[in-house]
């Protein structure tokens, strides 16, 4: 594409449309830094967690420590935790969007129902452009896949952009590697 | 359009009382008129980034979308069947029904079945145009709306006015009162994040023990069996999720055939919709979750019907962004509620009649000014302007007075019957002329002449007068030895003389040997525009024949122009001999701007003489949506005469002359001419000046009924009045 021509050019535009589109957008080496954000995000709530979190990054859950989930709660509870933690399966940087990869409707509740959301994203899978969904998610469609762009948002009233409805309100994105 | 004869969907009240509602409410044009100006601005910004971001313009991506819909639109069984397939093959159910009421029913039984009691909905177009909310209430069960505009519209008992911003018709003191009232604890209107968080905390608990989520679809993938769903607000999301049975309610418009184009369709939606790069969520759904339920009901409910239709079909191209409605003045005066019927904004005036019947087709399509705007943003190419007269051609066909309207037009098909009236008109009415209007006894406060003074009646028409215009000659007469047969066009020649005279005295000025075919009547827009093909047809052969023989053919009415470019093409469509010879005619024939700017090009400054207040330029709308006319109109004065073109703001929207509309719909002329002369006072020039003349005579009574500050004039008189003098 025209302006990602390098790799450094694709995590750049990833980052500034991310930003954008009002995610945070954080740099860290690897998953051991991740704990320490989403405990101090909580503050003294708990921490949901999605089965593909674990999957990747099978240390992570025991390194938050006991205020975290693990995957598979029922949505009730999952809807009091203060911090989601997700894996992004894809970053695209045409438009700073976060792949999720979502088989469990428990992982979706993950995603959405707490009030801020963290997503984990390999650098080496920050992509271009939207075309990487081809291979991703539609060369062996997954049950459930959401290109996730930023907090949810609202404009219903008078088109004023309203931050936070149904899903988080914050939403952090974490590069990692 | 005749197989949807028992009309589904949520009660809607009869068209007049939503029309002079919506007149009522000031909060719908000022709101509208906020949305429309602050959409328009993110949207072409959107537009503009386009290519730098993705490669693509929105010209490529409209093209690939265009051709990717219509594949299905050749072939719509087979795209659904292989959507079938691969859905299916992943424990999808996708069932196909011919009605609302089988939809309705489907769904209730499935509640039934499964002993759901409380069902929460995503934003869906289809379960509105099927009513499903009220079917579900009479067999007991409960739907929630989620999305936070539809959710307060059902709090209110409303529905929706926008295809994608369903309450954008409220304001905020609207809907503080309304949470207010409904919730039992005081909303500050200016908070509108409260709001929001009182619509998550409220909807949080429907969410949890909701048994079934209804949502729509953006799109079917064909390719892969894939429902893509794309939200802002995340309710899409969570509806698909969280309840252990999704059904999702969609028709065959929505399937595409490739995830390629689906992904050409993200590109297009958000930037058409809300002027967004992406929404929030773009979701796509391909099989169920373990443990739940995914139904894909794809609903005809007329859509084959539509689909069969010669001219109509491309409307099946919809992907629901709502641009349409966001550009449309007509809109802007009175909101969905009037201008549609479920399906809201240009795009429901063509589909209302397959889904909800011809008859609430009726009242909304004569809103319709005919400008064109609609068209040139819309993402997939739908020819609305044109599917909305063919509309009307039906509505007329049906209506039982309809006969009036084509008898009234057969009588206007004549030359010397229109001459013989104008004639008697112009004696009857003489002791009310004053100057360029008729005044009218004082204290005379109809819905047609309020807000915009008649014009004069002249005593004689141009074509009476033509002979005697011979003008000194500019140096070099540049235009030497050009014939031109020139169109007077009727309202010039019949109610405002004085532009097609100052026409052929600029064009004879330059050296031109301009002669007026006497045959020469009307272009037969009127009646086109009225939906009389018959008519206009008849005026249509009339004026080809009456112009045939000459080099070129010169008007000082570009609206004309549009007629001959573009209608005269479908008006013969089903006629090759008249296709030739009005193609023939197209090629030859010039408004006066563009021959100006072309072919009879004047030296540059060659009218310099004169007055040098600045003017304003109102662009003829069908000009700039129709014909690619762009600036052109301040290029030329700005060439010839040197004169300042102070810049007017969206000189491009209509001005609410268009075609019949002040005769039909008189209210909507008023309003969108009221926006054009508070932006034409704001530009702050004293003078007006455009290129149309029924837009001219309109302005012009329209600034005389608000006696407001400046003059409006055609661009025919100002260059004249800048000929060198003795």
């Amino acid at each position: 594409m025209v302006n990602t021509q390098t790799v450094d050019d694709t995590i750049a535009a990833f980052k500034q449309r991310a930003s954008d589109a009002r995610s945070i957008v954080h740099e860290m080496s690897d998953w051991h830094e991740v704990s320490a954000l989403a405990l101090e995000l909580a503050g003294s709530g708990t921490i949901a967690v999605s089965s593909p979190v674990t999957e990747a990054w099978p240390g992570l859950l025991e390194s938050i420590g006991e205020r975290a989930t693990p995957p598979g709660q029922d949505h009730a509870v999952t809807a009091t935790a203060s911090v989601g933690i997700v894996r992004g399966a894809l970053g695209i940087a045409e438009t700073g969007s976060v792949l999720l990869v979502e088989e469990h409707s428990s992982d979706r509740a993950v995603s959405m129902l707490p009030p801020v959301v963290v997503q984990l994203l390999d650098r080496a899978d920050i992509r271009p452009t939207l075309d990487a969904l081809l291979e991703r998610v539609f060369a062996a469609p997954p049950t459930f896949a959401s290109l996730t762009t930023g907090p949810s948002r609202t404009a219903d009233i008078e088109r004023a952009l309203t931050i936070g409805v149904h899903g988080p309100h914050d939403v952090h994105v974490v590069i990692l590697g | 359009m005749t197989a949807s004869t028992e009309p589904h969907g949520p009660q809607v009240d009869p068209f007049p009382e939503r029309y002079a509602k919506a007149l009522a409410d000031p909060n719908i044009r000022d709101g509208l008129l906020d949305f429309q100006r602050s959409w328009r601005t993110t949207r072409d910004a959107q537009m503009e980034s386009l290519e730098a971001i993705t490669g693509f313009t929105f010209g490529d991506l409209r093209e690939r979308l265009t051709t990717a819909k219509d594949h299905v639109i050749a072939d719509p069984a087979g795209h659904v069947a292989r959507f079938r397939r691969a859905a299916e093959a992943r424990g999808v159910r996708v069932v196909q029904v011919r009605s609302a009421d089988e939809a309705n029913a489907y769904i209730a039984q499935l509640c039934r079945e499964r002993g759901v009691s409380l069902v929460v909905k995503g934003k869906s177009m289809v379960s509105e145009e099927i009513g499903l909310n009220a079917a579900l209430a009479e067999a007991g069960i409960e739907a929630v709306e989620t999305d936070l505009g539809e959710w307060l519209l059902q709090l209110d008992g409303d529905h929706p006015s926008h295809l994608v911003m369903p309450a954008i018709h409220k304001r905020r003191h609207q809907v503080a009162a309304l949470f207010t009232r409904v919730l039992g604890r005081p909303f500050d209107p200016d908070d509108i994040p409260a709001m929001v968080v009182a619509a998550r905390t409220e909807l949080r608990s429907r969410f949890l023990a909701a048994g079934l989520g209804v949502t729509g679809a953006n799109a079917l993938i064909a390719e892969t069996g894939t429902a893509m769903l794309v939200t802002n607000e995340g309710n899409g999301r969570l509806t698909s999720s969280l309840p252990p049975v999704h059904v999702i309610t969609t028709g065959v418009e929505k399937v595409l055939p490739t995830a390629a184009d689906a992904i050409t369709q993200i590109r297009l939606l958000a930037r058409s919709a809300t002027a967004q790069p992406i929404t929030t969520y773009t979701t796509f759904i391909s099989a169920p979750a373990p443990g739940h339920e995914l139904h894909v009901v794809i609903i005809d409910n007329g859509r084959s019907v539509m689909a069969a239709q010669h001219g109509l079909e491309d409307a099946m191209r919809c992907i629901r962004c709502g641009a349409c409605a966001n550009v449309c003045p007509a809109y802007q005066v009175v909101g969905g509620h009037a201008f549609g019927h479920v399906y809201t904004g240009p795009i429901g005036l063509v589909t209302t009649g397959f889904h909800h019947g011809l008859d609430a087709a009726d009242g909304p399509q004569s809103l319709c000014v005919s400008c064109g705007a609609c068209a040139t943003v819309c993402p997939v190419t739908i020819p609305l302007p044109q599917q909305i007269l063919e509309v009307r051609q039906r509505v007329l066909a049906q209506r039982p007075d309809g006969w009036r309207t084509r008898l009234a037009l057969r009588a206007f098909a004549s030359r010397t019957v229109v001459a013989a009236a104008m004639r008697v008109g112009a004696i009857a009415l003489a002791p009310l002329r004053r100057g360029q209007f008729t005044r009218l006894a004082f204290g005379i406060a109809s819905r047609y002449v309020s807000w915009r003074t008649p014009p004069a009646l002249p005593a004689r028409p141009a074509r009476d007068q033509a002979a005697e215009v011979s003008p000194r000659a500019i140096t070099g007469s540049p235009l030497a030895g050009r014939r031109i047969a020139f169109f007077l066009q009727c309202v010039g020649d019949r109610l405002a003389p004085e532009i097609p005279l100052a026409a052929i005295t600029l064009l004879r000025a330059a050296g031109a040997e301009v002669n007026i075919p006497s045959a020469q009547h009307c272009c037969g827009l009127p009646a086109f525009d009225a939906g009389d093909r018959d008519n206009a047809r008849r005026m249509a052969r009339d004026t080809i024949v009456a112009l045939e023989g000459s080099d070129d053919v010169v008007t000082p009415a570009p609206s004309c122009v549009v007629a001959m470019l573009k209608e005269y093409r479908t008006l013969f469509d089903d006629d090759p001999a008249w296709q030739a010879r009005a193609q023939r005619l197209a090629e030859r024939v010039y408004d006066l701007v563009g021959y100006l700017s072309g072919p009879g090009r004047l030296p540059a400054g060659s009218l310099a003489s004169g007055a040098s207040d600045a003017v304003a330029v109102h662009r003829f709308c069908q000009g700039s949506n129709m014909l690619d006319a762009g600036d052109r109109l301040e290029r030329l004065i700005a060439e010839l005469t040197g004169v300042e073109v102070v810049p007017l703001y969206e000189a491009e929207v209509c001005c609410g002359f268009g075609g019949s509309t002040s005769v039909r719909a008189p209210e909507i002329s008023a309003g969108i001419l009221e926006r054009k002369l508070a932006n034409v006072g704001a530009a702050g020039a004293p003078i007006l000046v455009t290129d149309n003349p029924g837009c001219v005579l309109h302005l012009r009574g329209g600034a005389d009924a608000a006696r407001a500050p400046f003059r409006v004039m055609h661009v025919a008189e100002f260059l004249a009045a800048r000929l060198p003098r003795d």
